[in-house]
């Protein structure tokens, strides 16, 4: 049997990768140097070849679709028809939610989304549609008064505004022909009485009166 | 030139050249949808990822396991991993080599349903260096054909990792460097796994000669 020789056992470490084309041009220089010299390597590279052409051959003539047609049975077999329910459960699962609660989710997710809707008024809309859209309060005559005031003849319209203002009271009828106002509480369980009084005290207004079940003269009066 | 030298150069020019039987694997991208489409079940998917794969997959549980029906089965069973959850491949690593590792281990229970599990043991430690050169001037009278089928025969006698290194640096045409990240290993080790399966195999085919055909593991 030969010595160890590592410039052989270099040789063989490498012969795989030779035959296979891999190597680098320095250790392929080096095979074919070491072959051309050494006659006797030749029979371990032609072993070498032989198992790689084994390797090569071991599928023979096998088509690449061969056994195609059994896998895809099974694959047809495994995805068969999922329903949509079973789809709706499978996708729940994966979020960890009972189908139940996902259903009860998605119905508040619509409801939600109807009311947070953007409002689009379609053109043309009549004045009225637009003012139930904005939200606009009109007051009008409905509006029961709780207090008739006679405003002094110096008072003007912005002192007026900001006295009733400060005494939580609204104008809802008047002036009348002689002058008079008919206000509204903002608050309905305001002390009528004491505004009645605090308004008296005032330089603008003249008289005040809480309104008893008195019926408000027609605009047109 | 040398003319067994330039039979070996034109060998490796026309490997390099035609690239037959090399598989490349298909883009992650092109994958990935195919793989998508499996899960919604269709079958053109699962057809073209099958035809790609199925030839070097098939090569590769080949060289784990002589048993012809079983490699077939071990085959589809890798396949329907796939097809059954296609969501598992995270391109961390090739597809193909995902595939070969679920190869793997399919083989591995194949061998303990047959009680087949012990596997041979490799001296894969043993340095290059400290092994004498061996005479191979025996197996030179051998017909091709005769010789192939002697390798089929002692290839059963292999470490599943020295087949497995046999199949990557002659089927695959891979370099010894890959090969070695692969089998997470240095490179020496994969070049001496591949030099100890020549011995072994070339041992076993001695001994199959000198006992009239009776086959026979070193």
């Amino acid at each position: 049997m030969p010595a160890p020789n590592s410039d052989h056992s270099r040789y063989s470490a490498l012969m795989p990768f030779y035959l296979n084309g891999t190597l680098s041009e320095e250790d392929q220089a080096f095979v074919e140097a070491y072959f051309s010299q050494n006659p006797s390597a030749r029979d371990e590279l032609n072993f070498s070849r032989a198992i790689r052409e084994y390797s090569k051959n071991i599928s023979g003539e096998r088509p690449a679709d061969a056994g195609l047609e059994t896998v895809l049975l099974k694959y047809r077999a495994l995805k068969k028809a999922p329903s949509r329910l079973s789809k709706l459960r499978e996708w729940c699962s994966e979020w960890g939610l009972s189908p139940a609660f996902a259903v009860a989710a998605a119905i508040a997710a619509i409801q939600a989304a109807f009311l947070m809707r953007p409002v689009v008024v379609p053109v043309g809309s009549s004045a009225e549609d637009l003012s139930a859209y904005r939200g606009i309060h009109v007051p009008t005559t409905a509006l029961t008064a709780d207090l008739k005031v006679s405003p002094s003849p110096n008072a003007t319209y912005a002192d007026l505004a900001t006295l009733f203002s400060l005494n939580h009271c609204q104008v809802v009828h008047g002036p009348d022909a002689e002058g008079a106002l008919w206000l509204k509480a903002t608050d309905p369980r305001a002390d009528l009485e004491g505004i009645a009084i605090a308004l008296k005290k005032s330089s603008e207004i003249d008289s005040a009166a809480v309104v008893k079940e008195e019926k408000l003269p027609k605009n047109n009066e | 030139m040398d003319l067994e030298l330039w039979v070996s150069a034109t060998y490796i020019a026309g490997l390099k050249s035609k690239k037959i039987r090399l598989m490349q694997e298909l883009p992650v991208d092109t994958l990935r949808a195919l793989l998508n489409q499996i899960a919604d079940g269709n079958d053109k998917a699962v057809r073209q990822i099958y035809v790609h794969y199925q030839p070097a997959l098939y090569g590769f549980i080949r060289h784990l396991v002589s048993d012809e029906s079983a490699v077939e089965e071990i085959l589809q069973d890798t396949f329907m991993v796939l097809f059954r959850k296609p969501e598992s491949w995270h391109a961390q690593s090739k597809f193909f080599t995902w595939l070969c590792g679920i190869a793997k281990n399919k083989v591995v229970d194949w061998r303990r349903s047959q009680s087949k599990h012990n596997d041979v043991v490799e001296d894969a430690d043993q340095v290059l260096e400290t092994i004498p050169a061996t005479g191979w001037d025996m197996l030179a009278t051998l017909e091709a054909k005769e010789m192939s089928a002697f390798i089929a025969k002692c290839i059963n006698c292999l470490p599943q990792l020295s087949r497995e290194a046999i199949y990557r640096a002659n089927f695959l045409d891979e370099r010894v460097e890959d090969i070695a990240i692969l089998q997470k290993c240095p490179v020496n080790t994969v070049k001496t796994r591949l030099f100890h399966a020549r011995i072994k195999l070339k041992e076993c085919i001695e001994k199959i000669l000198g006992s009239g055909g009776k086959h026979a593991c070193a």
